[in-house]
């Protein structure tokens, strides 16, 4: 009896809570949707690193990489999973700064949508094209069709002008000839009901020869437009330039240690002297006489600088050898081969007389070489004032002032 | 079955400006998503020297980091104005870190003693690709401009010249972003020809 009792108790329940059943059935559905798509770490890391393409190689994901940036990433997104991360944020860890995306399986965007929407456009425009292939083809089909039936009707009709011609010669018996007649009318009837459904075509048969041309002008037309699309949006890397050509002329743009780099990265290049130059004169007129004395004795000595920049260099050496080190001798010397670089140069002998006035006290060399200066025609009007007052105080013997 | 093969023909063109157009965005050229962003908190081995090097510990200075390794055609082109860069830099308030991408140290330490190195300069080891993964390194070289705030500013692809970098650290200094710059081909790991 007992028995009895608890097996009927489970019906009876269901019987009476049917809401009861129902919400068993949805809870173990929902356990078992859940144990399923439980994410064990290493169902995640596999998953994850097969969604990120390897940025050092060609289109393969990390997971399956050799590549050590790609092992390393795999290293990073393991250490993210088990530091409790995130998917998205293991991924952002490993792809955070990195323009576009590396996800192998792209999302719906302005930029993939082409991607997403080719395979449907392909498929669609594929039956189109089936589609009117198939209905070319079954117009030819009936263009042939109709051909024959008219060649069978001109022939029938033909048998029955034959026949008459036979009749009318008493060449065939009358009950063979109205028999002969019988079949080839009814053949007559046949073909003409035949052709009546047939549907007449205005068009030729396409010539076989055309449509090939016509389907090689337009594979060539496609062909040339992808090369050319395809050719525009190529990307060239520039080649990398020495840093130093267009420089010189610009160098003002650019600071001290601009140049000073530039200078010392390119000691062999052509240009690089007009840049030291460029640099020391900075120097030079910013009173920085130490910072400015490598680069014009590299000048000086250079075997790339024109005669030119060697006498300017020279110029700048001997005055500051003058006016910083008090060394008269030294700075007539550098002058001296200054003005031998540059004759028409009126300035290096200037700075020759003020060594001697002011150096040396040696006032009729210092009286010669002002002298000469001003009877120089490449000297600026601007300055001949001054040294004419100072070729009078040296020849009033004046001492030197500065 | 003209209108069809037209139809295939213009089906053709509109795919190919579609996908041809993705050459020009080419991953490793299209603009970093760093840039205007704060450094990779970065703590990186040194490789000449003994300690660990900071990005943060650079606070209030211009910093060049600059990925290189010795066996990178293009980073043995452009040392000599990295090194002359540094130098000149040097009393100017900018750092150099220049960062040894998946090399040997051994390797990394011959390159530097061949080809110079800068006093001036960190020099550390990117270990399991930390610094690079950190600033979206592609291949080398790269050289990345952070500014006095922590930013970062600028990024050179390929090999560089003394001429950018110093442009690149004036323009910072004047308060300009010197943005990206292409430079040349890139090596993205030793394998690579």
């Amino acid at each position: 009896m007992g028995d009895t009792a608890t097996a009927a108790r489970p019906v009876a329940l269901t019987r009476r809570f049917p809401w009861a059943a129902t919400s068993i059935a949805v809870l173990a559905g929902a356990l078992i949707w859940l144990v399923a798509s439980y994410d064990r770490p290493d169902d995640v890391l596999a998953d994850l690193g097969s969604r990120i393409r390897c940025p050092v190689c060609q289109g393969v994901p990390i997971a399956d990489s050799p590549a050590p940036m790609a092992r390393d990433m795999m290293e990073i997104l393991r250490q993210s999973l088990d530091a409790g991360a995130t998917r998205q944020e293991a991924i952002e860890n490993v792809l955070g700064a990195y323009p576009g995306s590396l996800m192998l399986d792209p999302g719906l965007s302005s930029a993939t949508i082409a991607l997403w929407l080719v395979p449907f456009v392909a498929v669609v425009a594929g039956i189109g094209l089936a589609q009117t292939v198939r209905r070319g083809r079954s117009g030819a089909e009936e263009q042939l069709e109709r051909a024959d039936l008219q060649l069978r009707l001109e022939q029938v009709r033909a048998d029955l002008d034959g026949l008459a011609v036979q009749e009318a010669g008493g060449e065939i018996e009358p009950e063979a000839a109205r028999h002969l007649r019988h079949s080839y009318e009814a053949e007559r009837s046949e073909a003409e009901a035949a052709l009546a459904v047939t549907p007449a075509r205005s068009e030729p048969l396409p010539r076989s020869p055309r449509r090939i041309a016509w389907g090689a002008a337009l594979l060539a037309g496609a062909l040339v437009t992808v090369v050319a699309v395809a050719g525009a949006f190529i990307v060239d890397r520039p080649d990398t330039t020495s840093g130093v050509a267009g420089l010189a002329g610009d160098a003002g743009d650019y600071s001290n240690e601009t140049l000073a780099a530039v200078i010392a990265a390119n000691l062999d290049h052509p240009q690089i002297d007009g840049m030291r130059l460029a640099l020391a004169e900075r120097y030079f007129e910013a009173g920085d006489f130490p910072a400015a004395f490598p680069y014009y004795l590299d000048v000086a000595s250079s075997d790339l600088a024109s005669d030119a920049q060697a006498a300017t260099a020279l110029t700048r050496l001997g005055w500051m050898t003058f006016a910083g080190n008090g060394e008269a001798e030294t700075a007539l010397e550098l002058l001296a081969q200054a003005r031998r670089l540059a004759p028409a140069d009126p300035f290096p002998h200037y700075l020759e007389g003020m060594v001697e006035w002011c150096g040396l006290a040696d006032f009729e060399a210092a009286a010669a070489a002002f002298s000469a200066v001003l009877a120089s025609p490449e000297l600026e009007e601007s300055i001949r004032g001054q040294i004419e007052s100072e070729l009078a105080a040296v020849e009033a013997g004046t001492a030197c002032q500065e | 079955m003209k209108i069809a093969a037209w139809a295939v023909v213009g089906l053709t063109a509109v795919l190919a400006v579609v996908l041809a157009s993705r050459f020009g965005t080419d991953p490793a050229l299209a603009p970093s998503p760093l840039i205007g962003q704060p450094a990779p908190s970065v703590t990186l081995t040194r490789l000449v020297g003994d300690g660990d090097v900071s990005l943060a510990d650079f606070g209030g200075d211009i910093v060049v980091v600059n990925f290189f390794a010795s066996w990178c055609l293009e980073c043995g082109l452009e040392h000599e104005a990295l090194v002359a860069a540094s130098d000149s830099f040097a009393d100017a308030g900018v750092q150099f870190v220049g960062v040894a991408y998946q090399d040997d140290p051994a390797d990394s330490l011959a390159f530097l003693e061949e080809l110079g190195m800068s006093p001036a300069t960190e020099y550390v080891v990117d270990e399991g690709s930390r610094g690079a993964i950190a600033f979206g390194v592609f291949g080398i070289p790269e050289t990345f401009f952070i500014d006095g705030e922590g930013t970062v500013v600028g990024r050179i692809i390929g090999p560089t010249n003394a001429q950018t970098l110093g442009t690149s650290i004036d323009a910072i200094r004047r308060g300009e972003d010197p943005g990206e710059t292409v430079l040349g081909n890139t090596r993205s790991g030793p394998g690579d020809s």
